[in-house]
């Protein structure tokens, strides 16, 4: 469980006049939730899931994970980091090691497991992302953009964490290859795993979080389910986000006249209610 | 830590020093630079102080900007005091075993130390107050002659304009990609050397991926832009006006200043 | 005359495997024939590894076919000697807004280009501000790159190809990186210098959103052209557009399920206004 406490953040706390990163900080992450963090770029996000393997510290309030206290002074943070995942924006920019299975063996042997024990996690990884075996020796600077992304998000995966925190995992890949991405952290999330996907886009998240947490200048402006989230969409529009597209169609359908539900994200389901609605007519 | 480094940083403002003419900034730092190697005693030493001090006044950057850029030369001071102090021969002021403290020591490590803390902000005031690129035109019109023996002069200049345009960025993706690792468990701070310089490939090689990447798209976006070398016009071409001349004047005149004081006035040591 | 002409355009390199041994090759590009008229407003799109960048980098001369010709104003693109004619007739702006600009203030990275084009300095200064002025970045021309936002430093991207009087601008992902608003702040000055000063317009993207403004598509897919037509033309062929790893705008998708489930709408609904247009009339009857 994450549970950040009253936590404050400045990146320059010794600058008078700095304004802080992230402020009033108060969230609980229960384990196995889909949470999505969504806030247009330079709000805190990013600044936020940092804090979650201890990267950051905070300048005032806690961060906890787990009943432990995580701040500046606590040990061994290589523990707290192969239990929370984090994989950065275009995480393909981290991959070095000369073949795929070496590079997602990194982060188990930083663990200090043994070598087979770093090989069977790293397949077992590569398998999890979809990573052909054929690919194993091949220099990971060869593969494709969406392939990359994959080999890097299998090399924290490999630490076997019990939270993935992704900083926009899907930025610049088309839309098959999002799909795939967002379907693969589903399924991740179905054995148990604690997602935490941070994003822009709402169209992304809607559909697979069942929580939204919304920051908009270090603070967190709602934390709800989607459809709580999504009923302010005027004030989402004022800090530059925006209402899935379909739940904008709804909304727009209903001041119309049309009797929808304007909370639904889902093409399917809003097929589903303009049928009903227009059957009553 | 990196980000302390103001060294080569430009400083928006509205001051004299800021308009003035780039190439007479880069002299002007030359002769500022002779003037501290000719100062041999206190009045040429004040007269280095003064010209600093004005220049500070005038470039209207906050001090305090100013010298955080000496942090990040703390360390070199620190050695350049320490060597001269302790093993320079001369007059014993205090022993103790094989350790001893001379007159002369102490006067060198002291004027040493002076002379670099005033040739770092001497510098810095002129990058502070010149955009790279005026600083790179003018280098490229100071070393036109050089064009004659086949230098590419030209190119040089370029090149030290987009290093310094990428210095911030390349920053920022060290500490990124830092972090990225440090996520995987990598740990960049082993006590043992060879564990250190093995800690730092999966920094450095992620790094020259990114930095030969960000080369091969400026190169082509340079290509679409039409950028071919050699016959180019300028937007903001370097133009003497009567400030520039009087500065100039002003500057020779010091630096007769410091020889005068040099010559007359008998030395420290 | 057409602005743009490709015909069979074929690009291929050689792949080599991990000792630098020749291991076949790759055919990026394969036969795309498009034209494009002064004033077109053109979207390629595809997904990630078609070719559409490789292609559209056919445009500038930064590349040259193997096979086929591109001309460009009139001029082949294969001539070392058109090589800059052509590229101050079709500018390009790229993915990555940090890896294009070369200046330290954003007037000096506007003014690069028509330094290289030798343009008489009072005449730089001119260009510099209309066209910071065109994408509405002439506040910000004492700033420093650096301290923009991405969508801030793409407007800044495509003043400076502005400032070189092209007749063409191509667009390559140039919203990629972006977030949702600086995608919007992108597309927006990309129609506007489309519809105010008539300059063509090729938009590489993955994102349908972009391409309803667009008056001709083209899909790209395996390096071949696969459908083209007019944004209502390709949007309604839904279940093709799936099978090259694209997809349609959400509205359209939701028109398209609607109808599917037997309500009468038109095909290819590009907007949330059309739809609400069309639902309306389906209730009145």
């Amino acid at each position: 469980m994450l549970e950040f406490v009253d936590v404050e953040y400045y990146y320059d706390s010794d600058m008078p006049g700095a304004t802080p990163a992230l402020r009033d900080i108060n969230l609980k992450i229960e384990d196995g939730e889909f949470v999505g963090i969504i806030g247009h770029t330079g709000s805190g996000k990013s600044t936020l899931v940092q804090h979650m393997n201890g990267l950051l510290n905070p300048t005032k309030g806690k961060y906890i994970y787990d009943g432990t206290v995580i701040d500046a002074k606590s040990g061994n943070l290589k523990e707290l980091r192969a239990k929370v995942g984090l994989v950065f924006q275009y995480p393909e920019h981290q991959l070095f090691e000369a073949t795929v299975l070496e590079d997602v063996c990194f982060g188990p042997k930083n663990m200090g497991l043994t070598d087979d024990e770093c090989k069977k996690r790293a397949v077992e990884a590569l398998d999890k992302v979809g990573v052909d075996a054929k690919y194993y020796d091949a220099s990971p600077f060869e593969l494709s953009g969406g392939q990359k992304r994959r080999v890097a998000i299998a090399g924290v995966l490999a630490m076997s964490p019990r939270v993935l925190v992704l900083d926009e995992p899907t930025a610049g890949l088309d839309p098959e290859g999002r799909h795939d991405l967002l379907n693969m952290l589903k399924t991740l999330n179905d054995e148990g795993m604690t997602i935490v996907l941070v994003s822009h886009s709402m169209d992304d998240v809607a559909k697979y979080a069942r929580r939204l947490v919304v920051i908009d200048n270090a603070y967190i402006a709602f934390d709800g389910t989607p459809t709580e989230v999504f009923s302010h969409k005027s004030e989402l529009v004022n800090m530059g986000l925006n209402v899935p597209q379909i739940t904008g169609i709804m909304q727009s359908l209903k001041s119309n006249g049309f009797d929808v539900d304007d909370t639904l994200f889902d093409v399917d389901a809003a097929a589903e209610s303009i049928m009903k609605c227009l059957d009553r007519k | 830590m990196l980000r302390d480094i103001t060294l080569g940083q430009y400083y928006p403002a509205d001051s004299l020093l800021h308009k003035l003419d780039p190439r007479v900034k880069i002299v002007g730092t030359i002769i500022y630079i002779a003037i501290l190697f000719v100062a041999d005693n206190v009045w040429g030493y004040l007269l280095a102080a003064m010209a600093l001090g004005v220049m500070i006044v005038m470039s209207k950057v906050p001090v305090r900007f100013i010298f955080k850029g000496m942090r990040a030369i703390i360390f070199l001071l620190m050695i350049t005091v320490v060597f001269n102090v302790f093993l320079t021969p001369g007059r014993v002021l205090f022993q103790w075993k094989a350790i001893k403290i001379t007159y002369e020591g102490l006067l060198i490590a002291g004027t040493m130390a002076i002379r670099l803390i005033f040739l770092i902000v001497g510098t810095s005031i002129m990058t502070l107050t010149t955009t790279p690129n005026q600083l790179t035109d003018a280098l490229e019109a100071l070393m036109s002659p050089f064009k004659k023996i086949k230098l590419p002069v030209h190119e040089v200049a370029m090149m030290m304009s987009i290093a310094l345009r990428f210095i911030p960025i390349l920053m920022e993706e060290t500490d990124k990609i830092m972090k990225a690792q440090m996520a995987r468990g990598a740990g960049f701070d082993s006590k043992r050397l060879t564990d250190r310089a093995k800690s730092l490939i999966p920094l450095l090689v992620p790094l020259f991926v990114s930095a030969f990447r960000r080369a091969n798209d400026l190169a082509m976006a340079m290509e679409a832009r039409c950028y071919r070398g050699g016959e180019r016009t300028r937007m903001k071409p370097l133009q003497y006006c009567s400030r520039d001349y009087m500065s100039y004047a002003v500057l020779w005149i010091v630096l007769i200043g410091a020889i005068v004081i040099r010559v007359l006035l008998p030395a420290m040591v | 005359m057409e602005l743009i002409k490709t015909k069979d355009c074929v690009y291929e390199y050689v792949k080599h495997d991990a000792d630098g041994n020749e291991c076949g090759k790759v055919r990026a590009v394969d036969g795309v024939s498009l034209d494009v008229e002064q004033g077109d407003f053109i979207a390629i799109l595809g997904a990630n590894g078609s070719g559409k960048s490789t292609f559209a980098k056919h445009l500038n001369a930064i590349l040259v076919p193997n096979e086929g010709s591109v001309y460009v104003d009139g001029k082949l693109t294969s001539d070392p000697d058109n090589v800059w004619d052509v590229r101050q007739c079709t500018g390009m702006v790229f993915q990555n807004p940090d890896n294009q600009i070369i200046g330290q203030l954003v007037e000096e990275d506007v003014g690069f280009g028509p330094e290289n084009l030798c343009v008489p300095t009072n005449e730089i200064w001119q260009r510099v501000e209309e066209s910071l002025k065109a994408v509405g970045m002439y506040a910000y021309r004492k700033k420093s790159p650096a301290k923009l936002s991405g969508g801030q430093k793409q407007r800044v991207s495509i003043a400076g190809v502005l400032a070189m009087h092209p007749k063409c601008i191509v667009l390559d992902e140039p919203t990629a990186m972006l977030d949702p608003k600086g995608r919007k702040e992108v597309i927006r000055a990309a129609r506007a210098l489309n519809d105010v000063e008539n300059i063509s317009i090729i938009l590489i993207t993955h994102y349908m959103e972009e391409v309803i403004y667009a008056n001709k598509v083209f899909i790209i897919d395996n390096g071949k052209v696969v459908m083209q037509g007019t944004p209502k033309e390709i949007f309604a062929r839904v279940d093709e557009l799936k099978q090259v790893g694209l997809e349609v705008p959400q509205v359209t998708l939701l028109a398209h399920e609607l109808k599917s489930r037997g309500l009468n709408i038109a095909d290819a609904v590009l907007t949330e206004a059309e739809l609400i247009e069309e639902l309306k009339k389906c209730s009145n009857l």
